[in-house]
């Protein structure tokens, strides 16, 4: 079994995956314990669709994938940013009609698009066997940015995500680490979305960090679960795809969600 | 503007276009107890924010002399979401981190920590979770946390809503010893006059759009609340204590 292992990740195309599944998936898995916190999960939802839009846009205008995909992922940051404000329709309404807008949009500018790419289809499908070895650069890029920006501004981070307003009074710029924060999961986003898709993003944002949030109290062991749960994920789901040739996002993405169950009985047991 | 520690002048404090107090006045000296009451939607929470700098000023003048002091802010408890796998001791430290001014040493931060926690009487939680925090405990920690950066200003937001009898006059009890002891400037918003009683120096009473306040001796007369509640209010002391009933629609209400 081992043999296979190692004979299966001699691939680039291979490793190349599992770097992306790796590092931008335990990046967003990472991010996804303040989106599950901040109680922003319709948000984390809506922000793939968005990024998708930006995928098939840059496919229309002959762009590169990745740059279509960073741009969906902070221009939806921008805009959805402003559904906190209030208005007539409630912030969860502005969400659902940036989800429905966003992967709508992506599908019909896929099918008018004068350049066809089949691999931009790849957001859908989840196929991150395409991957390239930039977009696995990028993954490593965004997760090690996240990483030295989180490790020197810990605190700021969840003090102004816990209590934005106390915050606020000490002079704690909250605007500054709300925009920091969110610049990271547009990043995440770009790095997964453009390699395997909508549902890995989306799986790796909630799963990971709902296990971890259920099966642990302390901050620094929902951090480590979720990053270990991540990892796995990513490495379990890629493998299985090979052996029992699955489409690898959606695999990866199931592996993402699989301990959301046990931990949810457990949880309910202690309790 | 006056030698005091703060003061609006004439001011209009709400929302575009929707203003909730207008020509307001208000000075506060340093190591004063100002007491705030009101009805809901009386714009409690809008004088607070505003004196925070969380909301302009609509019109008018405000001003803290001779300049913005560090402030603690206790909000109300309901506003703490407790899913956030965080321990007291990691509440206040992770405070103390992320405060924008030069790094404290490790050794300052704990020395504080342990501070605060004995004032408020919370050592005993300092390895808890939030979740497991009773009301009482999370407003303690609450208060805990908004000393821990030794504030000259203490801003409370209606700490003790949905508190116990007893709850209710330990932590009053405690706000009133730190203003007493430690010389600290409270400005306390609540909907509780009673529990303002024999406490607070000044009282505001919000009351359709108008600030009334004075010393806390001279609001708190059966007269003064009667014309400014516009019902029938009657304060009695007995051995010191005040005691405030209002009579509405015929009956006894506590306030």
């Amino acid at each position: 079994m081992m043999r296979e292992l190692i004979e299966m990740y001699e691939y680039a195309f291979m490793r190349q995956a599992l770097v992306v599944g790796v590092f931008g998936g335990g990046l967003l898995a990472f991010l996804g314990v303040f989106v599950h916190l901040r109680r922003i999960v319709f948000l984390g939802a809506a922000l793939p669709q968005i990024t998708a839009l930006g995928i098939a846009a840059a496919a229309v205008l002959h762009l590169p994938a990745l740059s279509g995909a960073l741009a969906g992922g902070l221009a939806g940051i921008l805009l959805l940013s402003f559904t906190g404000k209030p208005g007539h329709l409630p912030a969860e309404g502005w969400i659902g009609i940036a989800y429905a807008t966003g992967g709508s949009l992506a599908i019909v500018l896929m099918a008018v698009s004068p350049h066809p790419d089949a691999g931009a289809l790849r957001f859908f499908t989840g196929d991150i066997l395409g991957t390239s070895r930039n977009e696995a650069v990028f993954a490593v890029i965004a997760a090690l940015f996240t990483a030295v920006i989180f490790r020197l501004f810990w605190s700021q981070f969840v003090v102004s995500s816990f209590d934005p307003v106390m915050s606020a009074t000490l002079g704690i710029r909250v605007r500054l680490w709300n925009a920091l924060l969110f610049l990271c999961l547009g990043f995440g986003l770009a790095a997964v979305m453009n390699s395997a898709g909508s549902m890995l993003a989306f799986g790796m944002l909630i799963g990971p960090p709902a296990a971890a949030l259920m099966l642990f109290r302390g901050f620094p062991a929902v951090i480590i679960a979720t990053l270990i749960f991540g990892a796995l994920a990513a490495f379990v789901g890629l493998t299985f795809s090979f052996w029992f040739d699955l489409p690898g996002g959606p695999a990866m993405a199931t592996a993402a969600l699989f301990p959301v169950f046990p931990a949810w009985l457990l949880h309910k047991f202690r309790a | 503007m006056s030698s005091s520690l703060f003061e609006f002048q004439n001011a209009d404090l709400g929302y575009r276009g929707n203003l909730l107090l207008r020509d307001l006045s208000l000075s506060l000296a340093a190591g004063d107890f100002l007491g705030i009451v009101g009805p809901n939607g009386a714009g409690k929470s809008t004088l607070v924010k505003t004196m925070l700098g969380l909301l302009p000023l609509r019109g008018g003048r405000m001003g803290w002399r001779p300049e913005r002091p560090l402030i603690g802010y206790v909000p109300q408890r309901e506003q703490i979401d407790a899913i956030w796998p965080l321990r007291v001791c990691d509440t206040l430290r992770l405070t103390l981190s992320a405060m924008d001014r030069p790094r404290l040493r490790r050794k300052d931060h704990l020395e504080d920590i342990d501070r605060v926690m004995r004032a408020t009487g919370i050592e005993a939680l300092a390895h808890q979770t939030l979740s497991t925090l009773s009301g009482g405990e999370m407003q303690r920690l609450l208060l805990a946390r908004a000393l821990v950066v030794r504030p000259r200003v203490l801003f409370l937001d209606e700490p003790t809503a949905a508190m116990d009898l007893f709850s209710t006059e330990r932590f009053m009890d405690l706000i009133a010893g730190l203003h007493r002891d430690e010389g600290l400037t409270v400005i306390l918003v609540t909907h509780d006059l009673q529990s303002l009683a024999g406490r607070a120096d000044t009282l505001g009473i919000l009351s359709d759009g108008v600030l009334h306040h004075g010393p806390a001796d001279e609001m708190l007369t059966s007269e003064r609340l009667t014309r400014v509640y516009g019902c029938d209010v009657r304060v009695e002391r007995q051995n010191g204590t005040c005691f405030i009933k209002a009579h509405a629609a015929g009956k006894d209400a506590p306030t």
